[in-house]
């Protein structure tokens, strides 16, 4: 029989290192000093994240472990690591594109027909392409097997009629990745589909929600019989809720939100750590303990995946750490930066152009999106053996 | 990149998990007959197996005799034979370090027939004087209490980095211990009409030790992985691992007892026992100077805060004189 040795290893390759430096260096020089990400930035923002995604894509840099067939390089899944850690680091100038490479494409290769790999695989690899995760609805959040819109099969397509919720980037983007009803006479997770969706066909109507979460952050959209090619079917009729929580499990998975908290460390370190106490620099270090031990969680989906699995509790776990992570980085600079927290970037006074502020505002939506904590928590507790009412 | 333990690891973590696990496993002195003949005792010594995994196949054991629930002075032991120390009959114990609040707490030393004393680079073995008596306090810890009349020995001083993983192995044992009877009684215990598995709150509580004992064990395990090479930064990972376990310590120590409920406290459930050897260990290597050499190892090159958090330490920085 054979067997396969392990080669443990905390660290990166000098080689991958000296990628993640060059990459570095270009998002250094390629972004204006004071980006903030496109939730910041607004409309000029996400025309800069457009033009830079296509940049990305022309160096290869957006889809590099993807297989060559679908525009990628073969490369290590860890070289994609190192990818998402950086533009992460970078408040994400990728904007929406960076579900492209998560979660989107994953689930493209996974379940897409040889058409719908030979039309999306190339754009998202070229970085020209946005996408929504069209799942919510108004009486459809935690509880997402309770979705209504529906998708009634006619003739050789479908017609969509519904209303979903809360989809980033819902304004701006191109296609949507939607969750619905196929089978009228269904309950719960039965009789569910996926069906890309092109947001430029008829009946489709796109409205921002204003909040304090930033641009095209948070979005609703109402699908007005719109109809939809047969061909726009992802994965089998009315088997849904498995590709969907497929997609969700390369999501929680994917997002190298950690690298944007250590960053954040970092800043605050920077500004104020001679200001700190010995007991200030306790807790400190206690944050970059928790800091290094998330990295090392993320770090530990990434090698479940390289052997071909899909981690999904492993990944529950991640999200968690990454979300409470930036909750625990709110709190210490509540408690420790003065003002900076609170003074928002278009104000005078904000300090790193309010990059600590937006942090801050933003980490109280971290356990609530993609899948909440305690939905996560759930996940977790049902592969402990702990089943009930919840 | 892959943070998955090697096979020979994985294997021999096995091998003494099952020794730990069968009926008949000894406590104390005969376990540590049983753990010195598999070769658990010279892991970082001259006679290791597996020089080049010493320091990660140390935690890793560490962690699993935690776990089974057995207590002797492994941690001490290895790290002495490691010195090159004679360890003799074999028990040893270490008094931690001088500078702790009570320097007379000597961690097992109710098993201890010797004690190191003296510095770290010459550390000698004495014996115990006949009137030193174990003192039992409220916990129950293996820990033994010199009398105030006995004038404290200067004592041994484990080398602090490794101090620091073996703690953090030790309580990553413990507070798996902890959860693994919290989620046992759970599913046991009916209250209105249900098992408290059953309950969502209590649940959630479980599954936070789960989690958190995760990342933990992950950065115990990078901590001796760093060590086994030199790294630079072997002692601060080391340091930041403690951090972390205390942390986690008394997270799932409270999680714990609040499942259990009263009956956790009686000394039958064995909870308060890893409990409070795991806060033994707090108090006996405190945050300070943890935290002390993660603030010395902070420096990046850049002007802008790195993207990892190993980033943003010094790569060459050595916390702890070897
Ligand atoms: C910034 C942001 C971006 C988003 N982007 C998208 C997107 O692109 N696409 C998309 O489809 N959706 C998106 N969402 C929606 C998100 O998926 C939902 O907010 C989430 O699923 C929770 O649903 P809800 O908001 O309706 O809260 P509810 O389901 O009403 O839950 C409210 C609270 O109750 C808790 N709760 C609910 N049920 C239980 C239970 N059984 N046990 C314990 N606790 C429970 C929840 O965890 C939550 O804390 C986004 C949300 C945010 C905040």
């Amino acid at each position: 029989m054979l067997t396969t040795v392990t080669r443990t290893d905390f660290d990166f390759s000098n080689e991958q290192e000296a990628f993640r430096a060059e990459l570095g260096q270009f998002l250094h020089e390629r972004l204006p000093d004071d980006w903030q990400g496109i939730f910041v930035e607004g409309d000029e923002g996400w025309q800069l994240s457009l033009d830079i995604c296509r940049e990305l894509g022309e160096r290869g840099w957006l889809t590099m472990a993807w297989p060559a067939a679908y525009g990628g390089q073969d490369a290590s899944i860890w070289l994609q690591a190192i990818l998402q850690e950086e533009y992460w680091a970078h408040n994400e100038p990728r904007g929406p594109q960076y579900m492209n490479v998560n979660w989107l494409g994953p689930a493209l290769i996974h379940f897409g027909t040889d058409e719908h790999k030979a039309y999306f695989l190339p754009k998202l690899a070229a970085g020209e392409m946005m996408w929504a995760q069209g799942f919510s609805e108004p009486d459809a959040g935690s509880d997402l097997a309770a979705l209504k819109c529906s998708a009634v099969p006619d003739g050789d397509g479908f017609v969509v009629r519904g209303h979903k919720i809360w989809i980033s980037y819902g304004d701006i983007a191109d296609y949507c990745f939607l969750l619905c009803r196929t089978d009228p006479t269904s309950r719960r997770k039965e009789g569910l589909s996926v069906l890309l969706v092109d947001l430029s066909l008829p009946g489709v109507e796109r409205r921002p929600i204003s909040s304090t979460l930033g641009y095209h952050r948070i979005n609703e959209l109402f699908f007005d019989d719109v109809f939809v090619p047969r061909s726009a079917l992802l994965g089998p009729q009315n088997d849904g809720w498995r590709v969907a929580m497929t997609a969700l499990a390369f999501e929680r998975s994917g997002s190298a939100r950690y690298a944007r908290s250590a960053r954040t460390l970092g800043l605050m370190e920077q500004r104020h750590g001679d200001e700190w106490d010995d007991t200030r620099w306790e807790q400190y270090a206690s944050l970059l303990a928790f800091a290094r031990a998330t990295e090392l969680v993320n770090y530990g989906v990434i090698s479940k995946k390289e052997t071909g699995e899909v981690p999904r509790v492993e990944a529950s776990a991640a999200r968690i750490h990454n979300s409470l992570l930036e909750q625990a980085l709110a709190d210490f600079a509540e408690q420790t930066t003065g003002l900076d927290f609170i003074v928002y970037g278009a104000d005078d006074h904000a300090v790193d152009n309010g990059e600590l502020e937006s942090m801050w505002r933003n980490s109280f939506a971290a356990t609530v999106t993609a899948g909440s904590y305690e939905i996560q928590s759930g996940i977790i507790a049902h592969s402990l053996g702990m089943e009930g009412r919840r | 990149m892959n943070v998955e333990l090697p096979d020979a690891t994985v294997e021999f973590a096995a091998v003494v998990a099952r020794a730990l696990m069968a009926d008949d496993a000894p406590d104390g002195a005969g376990l540590f007959g049983v753990l010195d003949e598999m070769g658990v005792l010279d892991l970082a010594g001259s006679e290791s197996a597996d020089p080049d995994n010493a320091q990660l196949n140390a935690v890793v054991v560490l962690d699993e005799i935690a776990r089974a629930g057995k207590r002797a002075p492994v941690a001490e032991t290895i790290w002495a034979r490691s010195r090159g120390i004679d360890t003799g009959r074999g028990f040893v114990a270490v008094a931690s370090e001088a500078r702790m609040a009570h320097d007379r707490l000597v961690p097992y030393g109710r098993f201890a027939l010797s004690l190191l004393s003296g510095t770290c680079d010459a550390p000698v073995p004495i014996d115990l004087p006949a009137d030193v008596r174990p003192a039992r306090i409220e916990i129950d810890h293996d820990h033994l209490w010199l009398p105030p009349t006995t004038p404290a020995p200067a004592l041994a001083q484990l080398d602090q980095a490794f101090a620091w993983r073996a703690a953090s192995a030790a309580t990553v044992g413990a507070m798996a211990r902890a959860t693994d009877l919290a989620i046992a009684h759970a599913h046991q215990r009916v209250q209105f009409g249900r098992p408290l598995a059953s309950f969502q709150a209590l649940q959630f509580r479980l599954v936070e030790c789960h989690w958190r004992l995760l990342g933990l064990r992950l950065l115990v395990r990078e901590a001796g992985w760093r060590a086994d090479r030199n790294d630079g930064r072997a002692d601060v990972v080391s340091a930041l691992a403690w951090l972390y376990a205390r942390d986690v310590g008394r997270i799932v120590t409270k999680h714990t007892h609040q499942i259990f409920g009263a009956i956790g406290f009686t000394r039958e459930m064995g909870l308060t026992t890893v409990t409070g050897s795991a806060a033994t260990l707090r108090a006996l290597y405190p945050a300070r100077d943890a935290a002390a050499v993660v603030r010395a190892g902070r420096a990046w090159v850049d002007d802008a805060p790195p993207s990892t958090i190993l980033g943003g330490f010094l790569t060459d920085h050595q916390a702890v004189p070897a």
